[in-house]
């Protein structure tokens, strides 16, 4: 007996002081987040260094980690990095498709319905503010969901940054199932021609400006993330900052990637992670990615009970109004394509997927001005 | 039967939005500010009354109550780190639902209002602008 106290007191000395059995899970969740990054490509420029950084804030070091806690509150807790990476987004985003046909922004619209309807069910386990946070989610955004929740001083922002991070990966998992379900094969089968109208460089230079101030008039909490989109997409489209344009897609959207995913993994210590609300949470952001698919496909349906029999909308690309781009407006035109490999709908859909982008950035917005 | 489903979906969502809308008007005719008032109230040995947003201490042990007034509804309360960490004790609420169904409703005619005014714009735009690039070509 004695001597197994002893083994036990000796076992004790070698485990290293502020170790917490919980930190285990962290290594797991960590070891997840890599293996779907690298084996699954799931977000990897994202969940690769958001899993390496859970990992390293829950070793069994004493006391918190300074660089990495400058990194956060340099980066995060200003809402610096997602801002920043929005000009790399803007710079990335050709928002001709919807240029030629605007009409298709009413689906981006109509596809944040699950940002509206999370909150309402969020509000039943969360006070508003966590519950608006949450339910930004539903933007399929990473930068917004990043920007509201640390607007709104959220509590649960590591569970809220991986669940908003995880989802955009699965949208190839999550919106085909949702859109055959609300579909009958006849309606995937409407063909949509695409007529190319040409758009002047004019408007494609007037349009990140004049989208800029109507939502600095119409939802100012949002002008921060639109500011930052459109002029990402201005230097884009002005055609005299090329080399900008290219380092604002590429070696500055890279590098904020880096420093975004390891920042946010400063928020997943063990004592903040694993909880239940996380869970939750999880549960959440998942209805609120099935409801905006669903609101996007209801709405196109909606809208074909009134519209001629030869001018219907094909309802799947509704779907592509979330934000997550361009992912959504892929699937929705290789599931329009596997139901008729005749049936071209990308123009269509990436035109939706684009508007997705600025409805999400709108609601993000008016959360903000409902809750800020 | 797919279609069956389908129906079932959309009447159930336009009653929610209906609903959404008549809890909306509802509010307009009272006294209901859209911006809620969020105070906390600590555990009494804590002796501590914080008046802020929400509960920013994560590091608070008691078990604190935010008790949200949404100017005349009944209080929210919310679940804070302390409670979290004593095991599964979420505070489930339902009655929450119907109650912030207005910010559903506000929220997707604002949505649709500003996506509105941008499709506007755009044809505007390119309207005005359609005739220079004629001349130009």
């Amino acid at each position: 007996m004695n001597f197994l106290s002893e083994f036990l007191a000796l076992l004790e000395g070698l485990i290293p002081k502020g170790f917490d059995p919980r930190q285990l899970a962290m290594w797991l969740i960590g070891g997840i987040l890599i293996f779907l990054a690298i084996k699954k490509e799931m977000e990897p420029t994202l969940l690769l260094p958001i899993g390496f950084g859970a990992i390293l804030v829950n070793l069994p070091v004493i006391g918190d980690l300074p660089a990495l806690q400058e990194l956060y509150e340099a980066g995060i807790a200003t809402e610096l990095f997602p801002l920043i990476l929005f000009i790399g987004i803007g710079a990335m985003i050709d928002f001709g498709p919807l240029l030629s046909n605007p009409k298709l922004m009413i689906f981006g619209a109509a596809a944040q319905f699950g940002i509206f309807f999370t909150l309402c069910m969020a509000s039943m386990f969360f006070d508003l503010k966590d519950a608006a946070s949450i339910a930004i989610i539903g933007a399929a955004d990473g930068p917004t969901a990043i920007v509201v929740a640390d607007k709104l001083k959220s509590q649960y922002m590591s569970a809220i940054m991986v669940a908003a991070y995880s989802y955009m990966a699965l949208v190839p998992l999550i919106q085909p199932p949702v859109i055959k379900l609300l579909t009958t094969k006849k309606e995937r089968l409407i063909r949509m021609p695409y007529q190319q109208k040409d758009v002047t460089k004019t408007t494609r230079i007037l349009f990140p400006i004049v989208i800029t101030v109507i939502a600095g008039i119409a939802a100012p909490s949002s002008v921060e993330l639109v500011g930052f989109l459109m002029f990402g997409n201005l230097i884009r489209e002005c055609g005299v900052l090329d080399s900008l344009s290219e380092t604002a897609q590429k070696v500055l959207a890279n590098l904020v990637t880096i420093f975004l995913g390891i920042s946010i993994a400063t928020t997943m210590r063990y004592d903040q992670f694993l909880k239940w609300q996380t869970l939750l949470i999880l549960g959440l952001g998942l209805v609120a990615f099935i409801v905006d698919t669903a609101g996007g496909v209801l709405f196109a349906k909606l809208l074909n009970v009134f519209l001629p029999k030869d001018k219907k909308i094909n309802p799947m690309i509704g779907a592509a109004g979330i934000s997550a781009f361009p992912m959504s407006g892929r699937i929705v035109h290789k599931m329009g394509l596997k139901e008729d490999p005749q049936n071209f709908l990308l123009m269509h859909s990436i035109g939706v997927n684009v508007s997705g982008q600025i409805a999400s950035v709108i609601a993000g917005g008016l959360i903000l001005s409902f809750f800020g | 039967m797919k279609n069956k489903i389908c129906k079932v979906f959309a009447l159930s969502l336009a009653l929610l939005m209906l609903l959404s809308l008549l809890s909306l008007t509802v509010a307009a005719e009272g006294e209901t500010p859209v911006e809620s008032q969020t105070t906390v109230e600590t555990d009494a040995e804590t002796a501590d009354l914080t008046e802020t947003a929400t509960v920013t201490d994560t590091e608070t042990e008691d078990a604190a109550e935010a008790v949200t007034n949404t100017g005349t509804e009944e209080p929210t309360e919310a679940v804070t780190d302390g409670e979290a960490e004593d095991g599964i004790n979420i505070n489930f609420q339902p009655e929450q639902f119907v109650i912030n169904l207005k910010y559903m409703a506000a929220g997707m005619v604002g949505i649709f209002l500003v996506i509105g005014v941008i499709i506007l714009t755009i044809v505007l735009l390119g309207k005005l602008t359609a005739p220079k690039n004629k001349d130009e070509e």
